[in-house]
């Protein structure tokens, strides 16, 4: 067993066909590690669980293609995953603004500002036509 | 580190023929699509026992004649992952 010992990146093989690598999910969400294994099971077969140490999830990958080494199926998973992660974390902070465009967008009503539709422009409920 | 010595040598032994044990951990996979993997997989023998807190031990055994062991267990596995991630999209809210 050959183990690669970084600070963030711990990966590990028996035979050279497969490689393992232990995933903190203090870094990487558990939905991204997801959707980067989603990704790679078209160059890959991968096997996700969870770790006896809580706070990491091990990944174990075999290349379809055995001439795919080891190293680069690690460099493009973990790439893969900052990718993920990446996503992840734009859509935490901005996934509730995208909604309300979205539901704007096939709305009849403004949903932003109710008001606004019921209005008449001679009431002038937001008092546009004021001088200032 | 047991756990993944443990992991890459019965995968190893499958390669070569030998009947496969994992558990596939809740919160990773779905039990449903683990039970829809394991009802639709031809060929091949896959036995599911539900463990304590909702993870799943699966049991994979191949046919005597079966070929390429290395390619079949890693499509199962690929499928279980599949499967997980096309159920939580069916049921995330729109």
């Amino acid at each position: 067993m050959v183990a690669d010992a970084g600070q963030e990146l711990r990966a590990w093989t028996v035979d050279g066909e497969r490689v393992a690598l232990s995933l903190d999910t203090r870094i990487y969400a558990v939905e991204a590690i997801l959707r980067a294994a989603y990704k790679f099971t078209g160059q890959a077969y991968v096997f996700l669980t969870s770790d006896e140490t809580p706070g990491s999830v091990i990944a174990i990958l075999t290349a379809k293609d055995q001439r795919y080494s080891l190293t680069k199926l690690i460099g493009d998973f973990s790439n893969d995953l900052i990718d993920q992660q990446l996503r992840h974390t734009l859509q935490q902070e901005f996934g509730p603004l995208q909604t309300l465009i979205t539901a704007q967008a096939f709305s009849d009503t403004n949903l932003i500002d109710p008001e606004q539709d019921d209005g008449d422009y001679q009431e002038d409920p937001h008092g546009i036509g004021k001088r200032r | 580190m047991e756990i993944i010595k443990k992991i890459l040598t019965a995968l190893a032994n499958a390669d070569k023929g030998a009947p496969l044990t994992l558990t596939l951990s809740a919160g990773l996979y779905a039990e449903h699509a683990i039970k829809d993997v394991a009802d639709n997989a031809n060929g091949c023998t896959i036995t599911c026992r539900l463990l304590t807190a909702g993870s799943v031990q699966v049991t994979i055994l191949l046919p005597p004649t079966a070929r390429n062991a290395r390619q079949q267990i890693g499509t199962l596995l690929n499928q279980f992952l599949i499967a997980t991630l096309t159920r939580r999209q069916e049921l995330e809210p729109r």
